[in-house]
């Protein structure tokens, strides 16, 4: 698997906010043997260059956020503060529509998507379903699509299941990776299954009773799921199909 | 001078980005800087010359999702 010519093995992508201490996010990291973490900016004076030199240490290649920009120009001038800070072009470009919901703003992030790419960014745009938007976020240069499952946090998995059927199919060489909303590896599984590239998560490991064992969790759940698209899922059926033979059963009758 | 570094209404003496986070004792090697919504590389630091009541954002690294 590839995204933007870096070849990758896990297909887990791990937040690293929300984790009951820095040791545990650190063994977290590890257990889920991700190769991304994501990360962000925020003002200086609370312990910025310590969490730097903490996430370093895990040698993971680091996918900065623009979480919590409501507009194209916060977003763009978070992208370039990004990229000096972490000395990479991967951008996560999230711009929210709605504080309440989280909702992506599809119109700003097309644009902001186009300013980054002709910049140079490598951008990772969170979105919907909506192929419409897809299909903008790639004429704007990106070559990848994040849509959620669900709204950021709320661990409802995949809401709109045949949508994002349909998404599949109708990109198919494009890598699409489910940003927010999986709160279960059961809802990573099912992701996957259904030809999804791979899974960015967070709040379901961080706040989970212990998010050393739920990232090994997840880390187990996505592979398996891969594995289980490549081998194909059988038909679904209306009725009973008796999988045992009928042929040489004993007849038994009175 | 009077200004707003990272939200905090401030009056300094010091006339460059460079000196006020030097004054500031901000490490430059981990932060990035934005003055009134503009991104400034930290190359420019030296000849980025303050004004008053501008807007100062200097961030670093976080924990995100």
């Amino acid at each position: 698997m590839q995204f933007y010519n870096q070849n990758l093995h896990s297909r887990l992508l791990l937040g690293t906010a929300g984790y009951p201490s820095p040791d545990i996010l650190i063994q977290a990291i590890h257990a889920s043997e991700t190769e991304i973490i994501t990360v962000s900016l925020r003002r200086e004076g609370v312990g910025g260059s310590e969490f730097r030199q903490l996430i370093a240490k895990t040698k993971k290649r680091f996918l900065p956020n623009t979480a919590g920009c409501h507009t194209v120009k916060e977003a763009v001038t978070t992208a370039q503060m990004a990229r000096e800070v972490f000395e990479t072009n991967w951008i996560k470009l999230e711009i929210i529509g709605h504080a309440d919901t989280l909702q992506p703003d599809p119109f700003a992030t097309v644009e902001a998507a186009r300013i980054l790419s002709k910049e140079g960014f490598e951008v990772f745009p969170y979105t919907t379903e909506d192929l419409i938007v897809g299909e903008k976020l790639l004429e704007a240069g990106c070559q990848l699509l994040m849509p959620w499952g669900a709204p950021i946090g709320s661990g409802q998995g995949l809401r709109n299941i045949e949508g994002l059927k349909t998404m599949r199919q109708y990109f198919k060489n494009i890598p699409l990776i489910i940003d927010a909303g999986i709160g279960a590896p059961s809802q990573a599984i099912q992701a996957m299954e259904i030809g999804f590239d791979a899974i960015l998560l967070n709040t379901a490991i961080a706040k989970s009773k212990n998010p050393i064992l739920m990232a090994d969790a997840f880390n187990k759940a996505i592979l398996a799921g891969r594995i289980a698209y490549k081998a194909g899922l059988m038909e679904k059926r209306n009725m009973a199909y008796a999988s045992t033979p009928a042929y040489g059963l004993a007849d038994l009758s009175l | 001078m009077k200004l707003y570094l990272n939200g905090e209404f401030i009056t300094t003496q010091v006339k460059t980005l460079a000196d006020l986070l030097k004054e500031k004792n901000i490490d430059v090697s981990c932060v990035a800087s934005a003055i009134d919504g503009n991104f400034i590389p930290r190359v420019r630091y030296e000849r980025t010359q303050l004004q008053e009541n501008m807007k100062i954002e200097v961030v670093s690294p976080m924990q995100g999702g």
